[in-house]
This record gives structure tokens, sequence and C-alpha cells, in this order.
């Protein structure tokens, strides 16, 4: 680990400034715990880290824009279509353990619960999740199936990018050196909408994915779906969505034959790689078994 | 000869004891969770620097030229240390002295370290680091036992022409006739991996030097600090005297901080002696990982046969370990291999060969179970398909040829003078997971077709020679030194190594003396205080210290009783000692206290203290027949597993574990069942999760996030169940329990998903990709590096 120097601003202007004074010299730290890896193994050697972490606004959870109007009393449930708002600083655990988020978007607060061990949702934010921009983390595929746009600010302003055109390859994201991600915005799901997140380790616990996928649609009948969005994690450069698994899906009866068969059609929409954690023959094969195994517990009387 | 029932009888009924047998708190408890307790890097000492190694570029390659010149100007830089500097031996090694200190001539692997810096900070040794000049030609190098072994192959080791450490070999009868006898006869080849210790302290050492000339302290993590000091004053070329070395709270070893720590620990004394400041080395995780030694792979090769009912007739067995840059233990580690390769069954006919092979990998050596963990996966599989092919339940084969009392082992020894436990130990395990009817009921199950998640159920069995056997000198000792409080210090040479030996000996020293536990003190040990006991290994320290540490006591206490009589006006063998007092046998009003006792003991000028010594009984070893008296006694285990494999993924969930194991006695029944749930989730690593992958000599694996070890959520239901048959040896009966546990699981996993999956895997770990596809992840990715798939 080379030395660098630590700047701590108290607003999101300051840290932007920041960035835009020392350029490709300052990195961004939020949680830590991607970067201090990265430091050790000197991997990346800044000289100044721009600590975020007194930027609690990032750190909110909430509804930000209501869909209809309500009373008072309903201020902290949310509502179909309201746009709920995840600031990039919001842990894991956070994150994991929100009302709001575990209402709106319970394939979200499943993926973060699932990620590495205590230690680490404690610590590990979504905004680092997102802006390490592994294939592999396990927030964004969520974030895929619930169209999430993400609010970087830079010194041109804030700007608002569409989730998929954040990610731009292996480790890499759309956000400038200049700039800090503050937050993602999606709108909440209602009570007909159904959703998964799966996610295959080799252990249980501080398990990089293997493969993961998230499906978020709309119910239509008992085992018929339309809007279906299914994004998987591991499997190509970046997460992707299965436009092929999903047009498949929309408006048609399944049962186990069916799913198996959509399920199947994964193979078009993944390209992985092999690896240290899974050849590429196996991860394709899983990307295939974990959509079936979600779809099936979706099916009316076949929950697991 | 007396029996084992015989000498438990001498010993008293068991609740004649008030310490041992007891659930004694570890003593060194409250020190390691308040994070007091002091591990080598945490030791500090004024003007002390730090070093630095620089490691081989090349797995194999002849050292030209080494040139530091650029690398000492960097500001800071106090000395850069090479080969050059060695004022002794060169190299090192517990069997053939084949290993660099600092490389000279070759680099072999790809952790040898070639140059040490040693500078006022870390940061200016590492800057140096990236200065040195090293002119290298490479070698062709060899990266399986295969491969050195070909014809033609290069070379490592000037004394050893066609790369092999050692060749041991057991032979009993005629296996032609005993193949030619039976009905069956069943062949497979079972393959074994690298295998890290991961203990979660990293090496680390500090040299001190001291104001006599060539003489220096040495502090550490460090196993077993005898060895480590004669490597240091080899190096040093001093004579044992002016090497002291003081072992640190350990952050565990699990026979991992042996030579390793041996070469750390001469490297910083080199330091010291050359800087005339103390040096202190630590180890990243990485480096550990590169350096640290492994528990070798093996590729197994078994034939079995067997007559149609089940009688086992003919074992032949050829083994290839991969022993990597230096020979290490290995010799040891293969011979332990020979000896049990059979597993704990009747064969009247046996041929087995095992070869240690030296490769470019990293090298190869002691790790808990010692070459055990290896052939029990090979045998235990193996019992469980030729079981398959005679249509028989694993367990009755099992129980059909398993050791009886008098049965003779596959070397020639009758084991006749212990309890053989094998049957007992088999059904308690069996008889916990259930494993007759889940036998039966989940084999239905899986008929039904279309079952996602499938389960089954298996089990492995194993006999394990006690102590060093055949290995070498098996002696160890202690000193009991009770002071004019009653307060008492005990002394031994076998270390503390995280495993719980400070308790063990404080219990025995306490119910010997019949002083309070919280009245003994466990001392570091230090080279200078007591004799070379030998190493800590082979479980043998509660075994042989706990008996030298036992006769200290004994002594200590017959001092203190004769003055005790004087005292109450009593005859010393009407007198008892407990808890603190020693009182009249049947009189408990007529005491004194322990204190008391020993003040007026150091008043009247008595010895208070106490040499224990104890010498294992005899064994022997013909090297050329490949028969012998290996060890003096064995311990029997089983443990059995029940498993859900989910046919989607290959994902293998461990559900239950009973493990069976028989102790002698358990000196603390706490620590025994501590033992139990850490071997169980090691040998679950080893079976489903943990591989060093090495690919052309270069580690992959190099940290926790690659290298998986089972997590406390992934560790199943363990059910210890402790089984105690008094040996005639060991104190108070006790045997041994450290390696066992860790060496059973992997197989009897491997017969739980061969089970519930119908799919035999003979190569471990049983990770995603085999149980699901049948085959290894590696050979996706090319093992060797070029053969892409
Ligand atoms: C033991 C361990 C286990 C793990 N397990 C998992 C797992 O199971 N699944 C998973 O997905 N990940 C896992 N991770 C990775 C990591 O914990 C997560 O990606 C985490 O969310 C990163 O967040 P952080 O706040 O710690 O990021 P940091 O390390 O602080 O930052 C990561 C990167 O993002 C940049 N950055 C952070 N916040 C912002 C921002 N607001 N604006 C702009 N740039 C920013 C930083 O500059 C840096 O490049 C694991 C890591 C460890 C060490």
């Amino acid at each position: 680990m080379r030395p660098f120097s630590v700047t701590v601003p108290e607003s999101v202007d300051e840290a932007v400034e920041a960035l835009a004074r020392w350029g490709s010299e300052a990195r961004v730290i939020a949680g830590g715990t991607d970067l201090v890896v990265e430091l050790k193994e000197d991997r990346r050697s800044p000289a100044v880290l721009v600590d975020i972490s007194r930027l609690h606004e990032l750190r909110e959870i909430r509804v930000e824009k209501r869909a209809g109007a309500r009373g008072e009393d309903e201020a902290e449930s949310v509502g179909e279509s309201d746009v709920v708002w995840v600031g990039a600083l919001a842990t894991h655990a956070e994150v994991a353990s929100s009302p709001l988020v575990r209402a709106a978007a319970p394939l979200l607060a499943d993926a973060c619960a699932h990620v590495g061990s205590p230690q680490i949702r404690g610590r590990g934010t979504i905004g680092g999740n997102m802006c390490t921009a592994s294939p592999a983390g396990d927030v964004i595929p969520p974030l895929f199936a619930l169209e999430a746009s993400v609010d970087v600010a830079g010194p041109r302003g804030v700007r608002s990018v569409g989730v998929e055109s954040f990610f731009v390859g292996p480790k890499r994201s759309a956000l400038a050196p200049d700039e800090i991600v503050l937050g993602v915005r999606f709108r909440a799901h209602g009570p007909e909408h159904v959703s998964f997140f799966r996610k295959l380790g080799q252990r249980k616990s501080l398990a990089i994915s293997v493969v993961s996928v998230a499906f978020a649609a709309r119910r239509l009948g008992p085992d018929t779906f339309e809007d279906a969005r299914v994004a998987f994690g591991a499997v190509a450069p970046t997460v992707v969505r299965a436009r092929t698994v999903e047009k498949a899906l929309d408006g048609k009866r399944l049962d186990a034959a069916t799913a198996r068969h959509i399920s199947r059609l994964a193979f078009r929409d993944v390209m992985p790689i092999t690896d240290i954690r899974g050849s590429q023959a196996y991860r394709q094969e899983m990307a295939c078994n974990l959509l079936y195994e979600g779809l099936l517990g979706l099916l009316s009387g076949n929950a697991e | 000869m007396e029996t084992a029932r015989d000498k438990a009888a001498k010993d008293g009924p068991q609740d004649e004891f008030s310490i041992v047998r007891h659930r004694a708190k570890r003593v060194d408890a409250v020190e390691k969770v308040t994070g007091r307790a002091k591990f080598g890097a945490d030791l500090y000492f004024d003007g002390m620097l730090h070093a630095r190694m620089l490691r081989a570029r090349f797995p194999h390659a002849r050292i030209i030229r080494i040139d530091a010149s650029e690398a000492r100007k960097v500001p800071g830089v106090v000395a850069v240390i090479t080969h050059e500097d060695i004022p002794g031996a060169r190299t090192f090694g517990p069997v053939k002295r084949d290993m660099p200190v600092l490389a000279f001539d070759k680099t072999r692997y790809l952790g040898d370290g070639v140059a040490m810096i040693v500078a006022t900070s870390l940061e200016a040794a590492d800057k140096a680091l990236e200065l040195v000049r090293v002119e290298y030609d490479e070698l062709p190098a060899v990266f399986s036992p295969e491969e050195a072994l070909a014809e033609g192959a290069p070379v490592l080791h000037d004394h050893a022409p066609g790369n092999i450490v050692n060749h041991h070999k057991v032979r009993k009868g005629d296996v032609d006739a005993g193949f030619a006898a039976s009905d069956v006869v069943t062949e497979r080849e079972y393959r074994t991996q690298f295998i890290e210790h991961a203990y979660i302290e990293p090496e680390a050492a500090v040299a001190v030097p001291n104001p006599g000339e060539g003489s220096v302290t040495v502090y550490g993590s460090i196993q077993n600090p005898f060895t480590a000091r004669r490597v240091v004053a080899e190096v040093l070329g001093v004579s044992l005297n002016k090497v002291r070395v003081i072992q640190c709270a350990m952050g565990g070893s699990f026979g991992g901080k042996d030579d390793i720590m041996s070469c750390m620990c001469a490297r910083v004394a080199l330091a010291a002696l050359k800087t005339g400041r103390p040096v202190k080395m630590v180890n990243t995780r990485e480096e550990s990982i590169v350096e640290g030694y492994k528990r070798h792979p093996y590729v197994l090769k078994y034939k079995v046969g067997a007559t149609r009912d089940g009688k086992l007739q003919a074992m032949e067995i050829r083994i290839l370990a991969d022993g990597g840059a230096y020979a290490s233990m290995t010799p040891f580690v293969t011979w332990r291999s020979v000896v049990q390769a059979t597993g704990p069954y009747e064969v009247p006919n046996v041929k087995t060969d095992v070869y240690g092979v030296y490769t470019n990998n990293t090298y190869a050596g002691a790790m808990r179970g010692f070459g055990s963990p290896q052939i029990i996966f090979a045998h235990e599989s193996l019992m469980d398909e030729l079981a398959a092919e005679l249509g028989m339940d694993p367990l009755d084969l099992r129980l059909k040829n398993g050791f009886r009392p008098g049965s003779v082992t596959a070397t020639g020894q009758a084991l006749d003078d212990h309890a053989v436990s094998l049957v007992e130990v088999m059904q308690k395990a069996a008889d916990a997971i259930g494993y007759r009817e889940k036998r039966k009921a989940y084999s239905e199950a899986a008929r039904r077709a279309g079952t996602k998640k499938v389960r089954g159920v298996g089990l492995a069995a194993s006999y394990r020679g006690v102590s060093l056997g055949g290995e070498g000198v098996d002696a160890t000792g202690a000193i009991v030194s009770v002071q004019q409080d009653g307060s008492v210090y005990v002394y031994a040479g076998l270390a503390e190594n995280g495993q719980g030996l400070r308790t063990i000996f404080s219990q025995i020293a306490a119910e010997e003396l019949g002083c309070n536990l919280e009245d003994v003190v466990f001392m570091d040990t230090d080279t200078s205080l007591i004799p070379d006991g030998g190493p800590t290994v082979a479980s043998r320290s509660t075994t042989m210290g706990g008996n030298a540490v036992r006769d200290a006591a004994r002594k200590v206490r017959e001092t203190l009783l004769a003055v005790a009589g004087e005292m109450l006006g009593t005859s010393c063998e009407a007198l008892k000692a407990s808890g603190g007092r020693i009182f009249v046998d049947g009189d408990p009003g007529r005491s004194l206290s322990f204190g008391e006792v020993a003040r007026a003991a150091y008043n009247r000028g008595e010895l208070m203290a106490a040499f224990g010594w104890y010498k294992g009984p005899k064994v022997w070893w013909d090297e050329e027949h490949g028969q012998g008296r290996a060890y003096f006694t064995y311990v029997y285990g089983c443990q059995a597993a029940e498993v859900e494999v989910d046919t989607e993924t290959g994902k293998v969930r461990v559900l239950k574990v009973a493990a069976a194991h028989d102790v002698g006695r358990a000196i603390n029944p706490a620590t025994v069942e501590g033992q139990i749930y850490g071997g169980v989730a090691m040998g679950m690593g080893y079976g489903l999760l943990e591989e060093v992958e090495m690919a052309r000599g270069v580690t992959r694996t190099r940290n926790f996030d690659e290298y998986l070890i089972a997590t406390s959520m992934d560790v199943p239901e363990v059910i210890p169940i402790v089984v105690e048959n008094p040996d005639p040896y060991g104190p108070y009966g006790a045997k041994t329990i450290g390696e066992p546990t860790c060496e059973l699981l992997a197989p009897a996993i491997a017969n739980a998903v061969c089970h519930a999956t119908g799919r035999r895997i003979r190569e471990l770990p049983l990770d995603l990709e085999k149980v699901l596809l049948g085959r290894s992840l590696k050979a996706a990715r090319g093992k060797r590096g070029s053969e892409q798939a």
C-alpha cells in the first residue's frame, strides 16, 4: 500500500470539487470493503482518498415521489409506482432490513442480505457495489430488474443515468473520474408484482456469486406473468438482461415443463467466461437452472 | 501383560478425579478473548528493524548473480542479506537437509527466498525489494509427480536424480495368490489436492541479539521451538546454547509452523546478528500461502480383491505423493501413509508402495492428519465401491473385515495390548446418524424420479497410530515447580499450539498435586529452561507430555505429603490431596491447605520442584520388508455424514455429522469436543471446498477470497461421541484426538453424495462442478495452464 492523504468533504459539492481538483490522483472511499483490498494489493494507488462518509443525506432510504394522494399517517408506507430512492451510502445491512425496501423491492433487500458476511454488510454500501461494477456484484441484477436509474453528481451538475447504461464493462462504469453516485431510484412494486433474487456460491456465507439472477414481473393469473425482467450476474462482462427469456415469458401460462423450456433460452442471453469460480459451461447451465428454480417457486401449488 | 482395563482399575474409578475428566475452562481463554495475548507480530523492541523477503521469479532457475547495490542505497535500508552472509549451514531440513535458508545455486519453487532486505521501515524495505537485480537462467520444470518421474525429466536436486524423495513399502503375504482367491477384484484411482493450513495468524518472528558473542533470542509463532533452535544454531554456526527460542501465543498451526518457521527464525537471527539490532519479519497472507508448505496431493491407485461373501483377500496399492520442491516431512508423512494405507481392515495379502516425489510446486509437509486424510479418502471410498460391486451394505462390509482385538495389521503388528474399538465407534456413529434407516429410506426416495434435492448418508472409519511411531525417538519432559505459597509453575517441552495443551497439562498437574487449577500457571515454552522433548506433532502431546507432567507432579506430591504427614502426625500413605487441601483419607477434618503445606516444605528446605520424563514404549520398523510394530498404540474413529445434494446446481449441504472417536480417556471432555468440532469443519473443507490451485508452479489461490474454508454458516450440526477405553500407556488412559477428527469426513461425504446421486467422485474436493458435471473446474481452465479444454 502506498501512502495517501484523506479528505473528508462535508457536502456533495465539496466532494465533487475535491475530485475535480485532484483528478485521477483521487479516489472516493465509502465503506472501503472493495477499495482497501485494491489499495493493499497496489492495484490502485491514489494520492488522495475522498471519504464521503459524512454526506449523511446519501445514507437515506425514502419514498421520493408519491404516485397518488395519501394521508399523513401513510407517510411511512409505500404504494405501487411510488418512486423509491436509496442513497449510495446505504449499507447492505440497512437496505436488507429497511421495511420500505422490503415492501417496495424485496429482491433488492434479498440481494443485500446475501452479500458477504455481517461485517461486510455493515460497512459495504450499495454505491460502492455499483461503482466497483463487478459483473458478480449482487446489488446490480436487482437494479436491472427494477429498471432503476442512477443519480450522479459532477462539476456539471446532477444527471440521471439508466442502470443499463451505467455499466459499460467488467469493473467499468459510465462514471467520470470527477463524479460521484448519489443514489438510485426505481418504481415500487405493488401487490401484483412478483420477484426473486437467487445467487449460487460455493458456500453459504462470504461467497462471491458464481451466478446470480434477479427476476421481476407482474402477475396476470396464477401461472401467467407479463412485463418480466430477468437479469443475470457473473455470466457476461456486465450484468445482463435476458431479453429472449423475457419475451418468451410474456403472457405465457407456465408449468414446470414450459418453465424449464423458457429458462433454457437463457443460453442465448448469457456469455460467461471460465474463471477461478466457475467454468463457462457450468455457469451457462446454472443460469438456466437458477432461473428455473426461481420460476418454479412462483407457480401455483409449487411453492418450495 | 497388564491390560488396559487392569490399568484403568488401578488408576481408580473416574469419579475419583477432581480435575482431570472435568470440563475445565481453557486457562488461556480470557487473555485470548480480551486480545491481551501476545502473538509474534505484537512484539516490539527498541531499535527494531523490519525484514522483507525477495522471492524467486521462476519456479526452477539457476541463480547467476544477485546485485543489491541499488537496493542498499535506499534510505532506511540497513542491510541486504543473501546466502553469502550465512556463516554456518546454508541448508536445513528435518530429514534431508535440502532446503536453502536463502537460495544460492537454484530456485526450486516460487516461495524460495533469494534476498532479505532489512530496513528501518517496511516502506523502505518494500522499495528496496524492487531494486534487487537477480540474474537467472530459467530451467525446465516439473509440476506433477507423473511429470517428475517421466524419463528425461528435469532434475531438481543432484542427490535425487530420479526426483524421488523416498519410497516406502509394505509387503505381507502374496497378493497374486490373494487376487486369485478373490471372486471380485476392483481397481480404482483417487486423487487429492494441495491443502493450506489456513491458520488465522500468518508467520511472524523477531530475533534479538544478546550481549554474548553470536548469541540470539528468537520469539515467534513457532510450533516446535527445539527444531527452530537447532536450525538457527546450525545456520549461524553456533552451539545450541547460544540460541534461545521462546514461543509466543500461537494463532494456529495445524502442523504448518514447523519448517517455514525454522527458516524464518534463521533468517531474522542472521539479520539480527549482522545488524546488531532486533529484527522482525511478518508474512502477509499472500506470502504465507505462497511460501508455506501444504498437505500433499496424492494420486492413489488401489486394487482390492474379496470373496463373494465380502471377505477381503488382497490389496495392492501404489501412491505418488507430490512433495514439491523440498523433502521436508515427506518421508515421514508417506511413512504413516504406507503403514495405514489398507485402513482398519484385516487383509491377509498386501503390497503397498508409496513414493514421495520432488516437483517445482510449493513443497508439502506436515499438516494435521499427516499422510492419513489422503489414504482414508481412497480406502474408504473403495470400501463403498467394493460393497456396491458385492451388493453389500458398506457398513456390513466394514464390520465383516474391521479390526477386532488381536487382529494383525498390514505391517504384521498384533493389536493385542489395547482396546480395539473399531466396531464400537462404527456402530455408535452409525446409530447416531440413523444410518441403517436412512440408507434404506433415501435409496427408495431416490428411485422416485423428479426430486430436485436428494439425500444420502455415508460413513468412513480409520485407525491411527499414536505419536511418532517408527519415525524416531519418542520422549519428552516437564517441570513442575511449587512455590512457597502453593502456586505452581508447569514447564513442558511440548508447546501450546492453540490446541489447549496449557489447559490439559495444568489439569494433570493440579490433579496429581491436589491443588486447584487456578493455582497452576503454564509457562510459554523456552528452550533455555527445559530439555528438548521433541516436536509438538503427531497428536502426541497429551499422551507423551501428559505422562511427563504426571511424573513430575507425582514426585513433588511425595515431598509435600511427607511434610503434611509430619504436620498431621500420620503416615503419608494415609493422606489424600485434592481440591486445594491435603487431608487424612476418611477423616477430612484433619487437613491442611495446599498453601500451608507448601510454606512448611519451603521452610524446611525441601525441594519442591521435579523433573518428569516419559519415554514412549518400544516400536520397530523393518524398512526392507515393510513390516513392524509401527506404533505403540492406536485410536479408532468413525464419522458418518448426512448430506443433501441439489441436483440443479451440484451444491452439497452437509446436514449432520456424527463423529465417534475413542480417545482412551478424555482429560477434558470440552476440549475433546472442541477438537472434534474443529476437525469436522476442516474435514468438511477438505471434502467440499478447499484447494490450493497451482498452475505451473504459480499459486492462484493466495487469499481467503479464493481459497475457501468452511464458514460457521456451512458447518453442520455435529454430534460428538467420545468413546473411552483407557489405554495402558497414556496418562489416565488418554490417547489422541487432534488429528483423527479431520481425516474422516471427506470420504464420508463422498460416500453420502454417491448414495444420494449414484455418482462416485474420486477426486477432492467435491465442488459444485464435480458434483453436477462430474468433472473438475480446473480441467475446464487448463490444469497445466496451457492445455485449455
Ligand atoms: C470479504 C468480502 C466479501 C464480499 N462479498 C460480497 C458479496 O457477496 N457480494 C458482492 O456483491 N460484493 C461483495 N464484496 C464486495 C464489496 O463488499 C461490495 O461491493 C460493497 O458493496 C462495496 O461497497 P463499499 O462501500 O465498501 O465500497 P468502497 O470499497 O468504499 O468503494 C468501491 C469502489 O466504488 C467507488 N465508490 C464508492 N462509493 C462511491 C460513490 N458514492 N460514488 C462514486 N464512487 C464510489 C470507490 O472509489 C471504489 O472504487 C465483498 C467484499 C469483501 C471484502
